[in-house]
């Protein structure tokens, strides 16, 4: 089925149960795969997945074809997602590091960035990424990840947030830089 | 000593030869600081030339800026690998189960 044809969205409105359960079919798995690429936990996954479906059938009028099904869909995900991270009281702000201390007010570098080679002598770097990803503001954190780690596409990204391109762009340029300094912190603690 | 350690220390003295050369006033407006670099660094493709010659130019001197850009790349390369998920049978069971809810809920709804 072409769930980008006119005749599909029409299907849709009509809450036809034939379509619709095509569309769940399609996307279940993926969007389960998605909520636990976002680190939440098996159960938190369903939860979520559940009340996607749920909150995309009780408004299916809203949904205007300016973006693909899948971006509609993965964007009422990653809504959701953010609810179930402020939910969790591991996913605290307590990390949001103000970049300007990063630099002095000329724009040179407080203390100088580390020679990454260091980072990448050590067999737990990647497990160290993963731990202070999960620490950064839920903003950034979500961006990140769409971006770099699930390499969804900036216009998406940008429909799912609801944010403009600049603003995606400091929040991914926020998030990388309190990922280098908590690394960087991680490997002069060692 | 390795190349890269030449190269470091290379940088240096190219830095301290600017710092030296150039008045402050005259860095702050044709140079760029390490702060608006790394700020470019992050979409390259929005400068213009100039910009870009500005850019490289600081990366040329500046050995800060070389190790930012190699952590960013690093955390960026790394970052892709966090993807990989092998679903257990368990896991694949238990989305089949939830899909099979959500269409009966469907069906149940009509």
């Amino acid at each position: 089925m072409n769930f980008n044809s006119s005749q599909f969205i029409e299907r849709l409105r009509a809450r036809d149960t034939k379509t619709l359960s095509e569309l769940v079919e399609k996307y279940h798995q993926a969007l389960y795969l998605g909520a636990l690429k976002l680190k939440l936990s098996d159960d938190q996954a369903e939860e979520v997945v559940q009340a996607t479906w749920s909150t995309f059938i009780e408004n299916i009028e809203n949904f205007q074809n300016r973006s693909h099904i899948r971006t509609y869909l993965f964007g009422i995900m990653y809504n959701k997602v953010k609810e179930q991270w402020r939910s969790n009281k591991r996913y605290t702000l307590e990390h949001n590091q103000d970049l300007d201390f990063a630099f002095t007010e000329n724009g040179d570098y407080r203390s100088s960035p580390m020679n990454p080679d260091i980072w990448l002598q050590s067999s737990q770097f990647l497990d160290l990424l993963e731990k202070e990803l999960q620490l950064l503001p839920e903003n950034q954190r979500l961006a990140f990840t769409l971006k770099e780690v699930l390499g969804e596409k900036t216009e998406d990204i940008c429909k799912i947030l609801d944010i403009t391109n600049t603003h995606l762009g400091v929040l991914i340029y926020r998030a990388k830089n309190q990922l280098r300094i908590r690394i960087e912190k991680q490997y002069v603690i060692k | 000593m390795s190349l890269n350690k030449v190269k470091r220390n290379i940088r240096h003295i190219l830095h301290e030869v600017v710092v030296k050369i150039f008045p402050k006033s005259i860095r702050k407006r044709y140079f760029l600081s390490c702060q608006e670099a790394s700020l470019m660094l992050e979409d390259k493709s929005r400068l213009n030339l100039l910009q870009q010659l500005k850019l490289n130019f600081h990366l040329f001197i500046c050995q800060c800026c070389t190790d930012y850009k190699s952590q960013i790349m690093i955390i960026t390369q790394y970052s892709k690998k966090l993807t990989q998920i092998k679903l257990t049978d368990k896991q694949k069971d238990k989305i089949l189960s939830s899909q099979k809810k959500v269409i009966k809920k469907i069906n149940s709804n009509q």
